[in-house]
């Protein structure tokens, strides 16, 4: 039953699968136009929502997929690795993420695939990634009860937090994100039409 | 017809369907390996391999490095490692195929190359720090930890949005 | 198509509602949907450990254990491990596991092996993998701890093969045997304290 354990069938085919999953990876995500600093961060002045729509797609797609394939048996979710949940090292690692994300405009893995593709700005961001990593790692001990300690890394999931079934909760989310499109686009149209006035109004 | 050279960048392909893409290869993942995709821990082994070739005994001694290096353990000997030079193979050859590799930089109208170039290193400190303190980024914990429904993913992911939306009134500078 | 996007989403709110609607397999079906892999697991006896081991470990104050017993209550009340809590099979659910601590070594005790077999399942599908049973269930620890029957065979049967004069509960002697008796026994360690399937990912390591 799936989930497999690829590390079971031997070191190369475990190295062949990660190269050709990574690959399939930055290949996306280079389609997508992710490798552009400027189309990463119009997602905070809502010009473009590629963003949002790309990740919350990619979720709401390998979300219903996996859950029906765990709903029909063909997988155990007991295997399947949920992030363990350490909530305000989270929270508080994911804001300053996203603080990093609009002034460098990438992040880890977009960054990687600019700099890949040529890009100057990608390289002095993943440059500034291996600095923030390494600052990290000497700073850590400080405050390393915080770190270590909130949520305990309990594999806590949604469906769990709010007490619902997990179909229920996926539901949830597939409508959360469609909604979410609904209103990226209409900002994208705001946006643009009035950007369009500006323009228009100059002599 | 106009010359090869002459066409310019393809343009991007529609999101939903790299999002769907995506969600695909996610789903893949899942099954073959049991877990989703990843970024930023491939650097963090990287970075730790390094510190240990010439501070060994520092990287035993310290708890956040020790998990990935410590004693004899190969901090490289890991999927995220070989994950991320896949992705950057991946975007490399996205880029040829699409006419986009190219020497340059990516920034707004009204900043120079310089100031770009700081500001992108500025900011990828911030995300890499920020990186390791949540255990991970958005390829690993937004979108996959999203995806198996993780509540610190989503804590996580909520965060993210927040931090970008709060600091890009003022530093719009840079984009706008 | 026309609006490729609106069938798309709709395809989505369909499949989400349909999830809804067919709603999360039960812990029956989960069991029953890994009863391969299950049975694998068992008859490796990977996860049956010796009385020796159990004795060591409810002194071994460094190890996080929850001790569980899924016999009748009339037989827990008769006789019973010190620090042995009753746990009826049927209540060993989802909500009941997440109640179990991360770092928590669970093992399981019956008559035999059997109803503590059937609990193993129940953990497993419910997302816990440090779970182990008593080999022979209270009829081995019995037979050596009571009896002194060293060379007594652990036996799957849930019969139960003691009889006390009284209602003991826990203040028998063989509740809780002197630690230097597990060094009699012979066995090998199994008990782990850790996953048996790691699966590492993500960004952070």
């Amino acid at each position: 039953m799936a989930p497999y354990d690829v590390t079971a069938w031997g070191k190369g085919i475990e190295v062949a699968v990660s190269l050709g999953i990574g690959f399939s990876f930055g290949f996306i995500l280079e389609r997508a136009g992710f490798g552009d600093s400027r189309k990463l961060a119009s997602q905070f002045y809502f010009r473009d929502m590629t963003v949002l729509k790309v990740m919350f797609t990619g979720i709401v797609v390998a979300m219903v997929l996996l859950f029906w394939a765990v709903f029909l048996g063909f997988v155990d979710y007991g295997r399947i690795f949920v992030n363990p949940t350490f909530l305000w090292p989270g929270i508080v690692g994911g804001f300053i993420l996203g603080l990093g994300f609009i002034v460098g405009g990438y992040c880890p893995g977009t960054s990687l695939v600019s700099a890949a593709t040529g890009k100057l700005d990608g390289m002095f961001f993943v440059g500034g990634v291996l600095l923030g990593i390494f600052v990290f790692g000497e700073a850590a001990p400080q405050f390393w009860d915080f770190f270590e300690g909130a949520g305990e890394g309990a594999r806590a999931t949604l469906p769990e937090w709010l007490g619902l079934p997990t179909g229920l909760v996926v539901l949830g989310v597939v409508l959360m994100a469609v909604g979410a499109f609904r209103a990226a686009e209409w900002a994208e149209g705001l946006v643009a039409r009035r950007a369009q006035r500006r323009q228009d109004a100059q002599p | 017809m106009k010359a090869r050279a002459e066409r310019g960048p393809a343009p991007y392909i529609n999101p939903y369907l790299a999002g769907t893409f995506l969600g695909v290869l996610l789903f893949v993942s899942f099954l073959v390996t049991g877990h989703g995709l990843g970024a930023s821990g491939g650097l963090a082994r990287m970075i730790v391999w390094v510190q240990d070739l010439f501070v060994s005994s520092h990287v035993d001694a310290n708890p956040a490095l020790a998990t990935m290096a410590g004693g004899d353990a190969n901090p490289l000997d890991h999927w995220l490692v070989w994950a991320i030079i896949g992705a950057m193979a991946g975007g490399f050859v996205s880029g040829w195929m699409g006419r986009r590799l190219r020497i340059e930089t990516f920034r707004g109208p009204n900043i120079s190359v310089r100031a770009r170039w700081i500001a992108a290193l500025l900011g990828g400190t911030l995300v890499g720090f920020g990186a390791r303190m949540a255990r991970g980024c958005t390829s690993g914990q937004a979108l996959s930890g999203g995806a198996v429904l993780s509540l610190g993913s989503w804590a996580f992911m909520f965060s993210v949005f927040a931090g970008g939306y709060l600091l890009a009134y003022f530093v719009r500078r840079l984009w706008n | 198509m026309r609006n490729p996007k609106l069938f798309a989403a709709g395809l989505l709110i369909v499949m989400g509602l349909g999830l809804a609607v067919w709603g999360d397999p039960s812990i029956e079906e989960r069991m029953s949907q890994r009863s391969e892999e299950l049975d694998q697991e068992l008859a490796s006896r990977e996860k049956h450990i010796d009385p020796g081991e159990l004795l060591e470990l409810l002194y071994n104050t460094s190890v996080d254990k929850r001790l569980f017993d899924v016999r009748d209550e009339a037989e827990y009340n008769l006789f019973h491990i010190l620090d042995a809590e009753r746990v009826d099979l049927q209540s060993i659910d989802d909500d009941f596991a997440s109640t179990i601590r991360k770092k928590q070594v669970v093992i399981l005790v019956s008559n035999g092996e059997e109803r503590a077999e059937l609990a193993y399942r129940r953990f497993r599908v419910a997302g816990l993998t440090a779970v182990y049973i008593l080999e022979g269930g209270i009829n081995h620890w019995l037979a050596i701890f009571d009896k002194g029957i060293q060379d007594a065979k652990p036996q799957r049967d849930d019969t139960r093969q003691y009889a006390f004069p009284g209602v003991l509960g826990h203040r028998a002697p063989a509740s809780r045997p002197p630690v230097e008796l597990a060094a009699s026994r012979n066995f090998t360690k199994k008990v782990k304290g850790a996953s048996a399937v790691k699966v590492s990912g993500g960004c952070g390591g």
